[in-house]
């Protein structure tokens, strides 16, 4: 096969004899499963960091494993890992792609195990839970749960791309997270093959106090400590009856606050979203009585009797100007369209999206300082923000940037981030709300942890002492 | 009232705008952008949870963004267009499916089809595809010689079981006729005459217009006020595909679940029978008839449970387009897959395209086709 394709990421590569005996060691089991063929190689050397497209556009890929792997049972992953480790070759955990910072990319080569063909689904409907194996698609569960009158709850924007493995392994959180929680919260138990090829279960209870939640070890930890090969999942009924409504603020600052009033008098809305100015703009045109301020959506679902109750504390506390139904509709509509970036990208515009999280006490500050930070950045055209999980404590900031860089468009991203971590970190807030570490933030985990850091690199090293799961994953 | 960009012109203002020349162009509406192809290889598989490929194959190389990924690199010169590459891009079912989710309104079938021309013209197409044109362009019938030349003589009705009806399932024409005559109807089979829908969907732009002239001449010779196929996708030909090359079609082409829907009453006896059904994905997408099947099972007094997949959601059965020709063992995989779902809704499955029923039966499926069921409800002999 010949491609001009650059590797643009690759460090290190894998003795080609090495790889040729993982091979033999898997082949016999997984047949067709196990392909070197280009066509595939190429298809997995990238997720959905969004350089990346830029890179690709050139004919550049981050970086291409040499196997890929589809096991279909926990069984076939432990085979898989057990020969990569003993043969000290690097593993890649890939669930549907959609991770934003280049978390599945085949760093340094090696061997990428596509969870997709591990789908089965097992309900225990009398106790609201339900099993699922890592590489199911995460529309596919919810639909399957929506036929039964049940529901996670879990509506990430990538619901149709992402898989459970995915969402456990990045601790995902969902637009209706204000009232479910994020995945961590729906985790029962789980099932993962360790580095070194050995299978841990942690099985599923309502609550136990039997020492410490090693299970939550694994959540979030992004392919580096295990493969994730099934999950139970609490689930709960479809909602009897949702109620939808929006509000106009004069500022940010005010819509937040209302906000707060409504968590603090104890109304639990699915979706809050706070739009700043220029994202009301953008996301709301057509409404009028929106445009140049700041628009809020809430919707409120569940049985109807705690719907109607947590309504009336809306009413109370939101303030600001009631703009009813429609908006809400629009975002229902429009939520999964993604279409900027592949519109964008190729006319050499950079572009993100930056999650961060900060108490109440800190949020507005942040918000002020992250988008002075950044729109200082040479080349930036816009920042802008929406506020769409909330806490009792605070608040996530989902900022979006986008420029078109008059050199290097890689350097030009890497400035930006820098800006955006170290505003963050300056106000004391998490540096990741709910995508994660990947590659892209390497540079500021260690002093976003501190001290928390040793106590990761040492699990680490415990469990996985060859250093074979996804290497390069936060280091 | 502001526009989509307004905006991006007020925030970023229109200095700093014009120093962006690309962006300012494309939303002054000046630039047309990246094409189609680029744009779906950019996305993040935003339909891929409905793309029955993608779901069952699982792998990212055939899911639909990722074909459209390899598309692109191959129209870019970075990747060859070699066999390995060729394989990816004939893994579509031509079912549209994508088309209902994405927001840019792309089918990664049509947007592949190009390639797919490309790699037949290089001989690089799967050989399973390369074997179903070499029948179509020496027989003008996919499987080689055909079994039943039947042609009709002038005026009346033509009924058309499509290639796979006649192939595999030659019962499923005969309740067809005995359907229309219970209707009233005294049809003649055409047969043999291969509507070029395969070499549609393969990419061989050329041989599907040979087809498609020669089935509208022998439509044509044939006069007839009607035409009722059983296949979905040979109605899409004859009504949207034909008419786009120029090509006269009879007045009427209907599938047989459609002129069942024009019936203003059924005399039928009813049926206790507890049925699930499978919305065929060319009825729903291609002739936008998602609630079709369901509504006219419900008036012939079926006892329906719906199946989790329906409707404008429905699931493609595996036989779509020419994946059962270039990746067999991947097209029953799909069956089964989508034979499992329809189980947990009931033992039986009526369909309305004979691919579908062809798929499931050869998965151990238990399916009637709708002119099947009809035909037994109505009086006339046992179906399937
Ligand atoms: C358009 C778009 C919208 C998004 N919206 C949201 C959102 O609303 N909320 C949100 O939280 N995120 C969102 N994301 C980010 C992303 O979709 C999530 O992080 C998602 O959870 C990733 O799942 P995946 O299956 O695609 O994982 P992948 O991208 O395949 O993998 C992500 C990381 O997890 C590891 N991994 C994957 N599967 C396993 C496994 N089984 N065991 C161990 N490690 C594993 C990989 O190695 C990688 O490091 C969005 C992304 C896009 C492109
Ligand atoms: S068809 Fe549309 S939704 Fe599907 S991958 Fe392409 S652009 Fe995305
Ligand atoms: S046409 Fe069907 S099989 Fe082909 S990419 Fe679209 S959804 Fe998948």
């Amino acid at each position: 096969m010949s491609f001009r394709l650059t590797q643009r990421l690759r460090r290190e590569g894998v003795p080609a004899e090495r790889v040729s005996a993982f091979i033999e060691r898997v082949k016999p089991v997984l047949g067709e499963r196990c392909s070197t063929r280009f066509s595939d190689l190429v298809s997995y050397s990238r997720d959905y960091w969004p350089i990346s497209l830029h890179w690709l556009l050139k004919g550049e890929v981050p970086s291409l494993p040499d196997a890929v792997v589809w096991p279909e049972s926990t069984e076939e992953v432990a085979l898989v890992v057990s020969a990569a480790s003993s043969l000290g070759i690097p593993v890649y955990p890939y669930g549907g792609g959609s991770g934003v910072l280049g978390g599945a990319v085949p760093e340094m080569g090696g061997v990428v195990v596509d969870l997709k063909r591990m789908r089965s689904i097992r309900l225990y409907e009398e106790d609201f839970i339900v099993e699922a194996e890592a590489g199911v698609n995460g529309y596919y569960l919810e639909s399957y749960l929506n036929h039964r009158g049940l529901t996670l709850g879990q509506i990430p924007q990538s619901l149709y791309p992402s898989t459970v493995g995915g969402w456990v392994a990045t601790k995902a959180t969902g637009q209706f997270s204000t009232k479910y929680g994020g995945i961590e919260d729906m985790v029962l138990g789980l099932e993962v093959v360790l580095p070194t090829g050995e299978i841990a279960r942690f099985p599923p209870h309502p609550r136990s106090s039997t020492g410490p939640d090693l299970m939550r070890l694994f959540i979030g930890s992004e392919g580096a400590l295990g493969i994730i090969t099934r999950v139970w999942l609490r689930v709960q009924p479809y909602p009897e009856e949702r109620i939808l409504q929006s509000f106009v603020h004069e500022s940010f600052e005010e819509a937040l606050q209302a906000v707060r009033r409504v968590l603090a008098r104890g109304a639990k809305p699915a979706v809050v979203r706070v739009y700043d100015r220029i994202e009301t703009k953008r996301h709301f045109y057509a409404f009028e009585e929106a445009y140049g301020k700041v628009l809020t959506i809430v919707i409120l679902e569940g049985s109807s009797e705690v719907v109607r109750a947590e309504a009336g504390i809306l009413e109370r506390e939101m303030g600001g100007k009631p703009l009813g139904e429609e908006p809400v509709r629009h975002w229902l509509r429009t939520r999964f369209d993604v279409r900027e970036a592949p519109e964008f990208a190729p006319l050499g515009v950079v572009f993100d999206t930056i999650e961060v999280a900060a108490p109440w006490s800190r949020v507005v500050e942040l918000y002020h300082r992250f988008k002075e930070a950044v729109g200082s950045v040479d080349g930036v055209l816009f920042v802008s923000a929406h506020a769409s999980h909330f806490y009792l404590q605070g608040a996530c900031l989902y900022f979006t940037f986008a420029g078109v860089p008059r050199g290097d468009p890689t350097e030009f991203y890497n400035r930006v981030w820098d800006a955006a971590m170290r505003a963050t970190l300056e106000c004391g807030g998490a540096i990741s709300h709910h995508h994660g570490i990947g590659r892209q933030r390497r540079p500021w985990l260690r002093d976003a942890l501190g001290g928390g850091y040793a106590v990761l690199a040492r699990v680490k090293a415990a469990l996985d002492p060859r250093g074979v799961m996804n290497p390069g994953w936060g280091a | 009232m502001p526009g989509r960009w307004s905006w991006l012109l007020e925030e970023v203002g229109l200095r700093k705008l014009i120093f962006s020349p690309l962006v300012y162009r494309y939303i002054m509406g000046e630039l047309r952008g990246a094409s189609d192809l680029v744009k779906c290889a950019l996305c993040p598989n935003m339909c891929r949870h409905a793309c029955p490929v993608s779901i069952v194959d699982g792998r990212e190389t055939t899911s639909p963004s990722g074909k459209a990924r390899l598309g692109m690199l191959v129209e870019r010169g970075y990747v060859d267009l070699d066999r390995d590459v060729a394989e990816a891009i004939y893994a579509c079912l031509s079912c549209e499916a994508c088309r209902r989710w994405c927001y840019f309104s792309f089918s990664v079938d049509e947007l592949l089809r190009p390639l797919r021309g490309r790699s037949i013209e290089e001989g690089k197409a799967p050989r399973g595809v390369q074997a179903l044109l070499s029948n179509l362009s020496e027989h003008g019938y996919p499987y080689g010689e055909p079994r039943s030349q039947a042609r009709p003589s002038g005026g009346g009705v033509v009924y058309f079981p499509g290639c796979v009806t006649t192939e595999h399932l030659p019962e499923l024409a005969e309740s067809a006729l005995r359907l229309l005559e219970l209707l009233g109807f005294n049809a003649q089979p055409l047969e043999g005459v291969c509507c070029g829908a395969p070499a549609y969907y393969a990419g061989d732009e050329r041989l599907f217009k040979r087809l498609a002239a020669r089935l509208a001449e022998a439509l044509e010779s044939a006069e007839p006020r009607l035409v009722v196929a059983s296949c979905p996708s040979c109605v899409h030909a004859l009504r949207n595909l034909y008419p786009s090359l120029g090509l006269r079609v009879p007045p009427r082409v209907l599938h047989v679940a459609e002129l069942l829907a024009e019936q203003q009453q059924f005399p039928g006896k009813g049926t206790s029978l507890r049925i699930t059904y499978h919305d065929p994905c060319k009825l729903v997408y291609a002739l936008g008839k998602p609630n079709l099947l369901r509504e006219l099972l419900v008036r012939l007094g079926v006892s329906v449970v719906d199946p989790r997949r329906r409707g404008d959601e429905t699931f493609c059965c595996g036989y779509g387009g020419t994946l059962p020709f270039s990746h067999r063992e991947l097209a029953d995989s799909i069956a089964r897959e989508r034979l499992g779902e329809l189980k947990e809704a009931a033992e039986t499955v009526v369909t309305a395209c004979p691919a579908c029923k062809l798929a499931f039966t050869r998965n151990g499926g238990r399916v009637l086709d709708v002119a099947e069921l009809a035909v037994s409800l109505l009086g006339g002999e046992r179906g399937g």
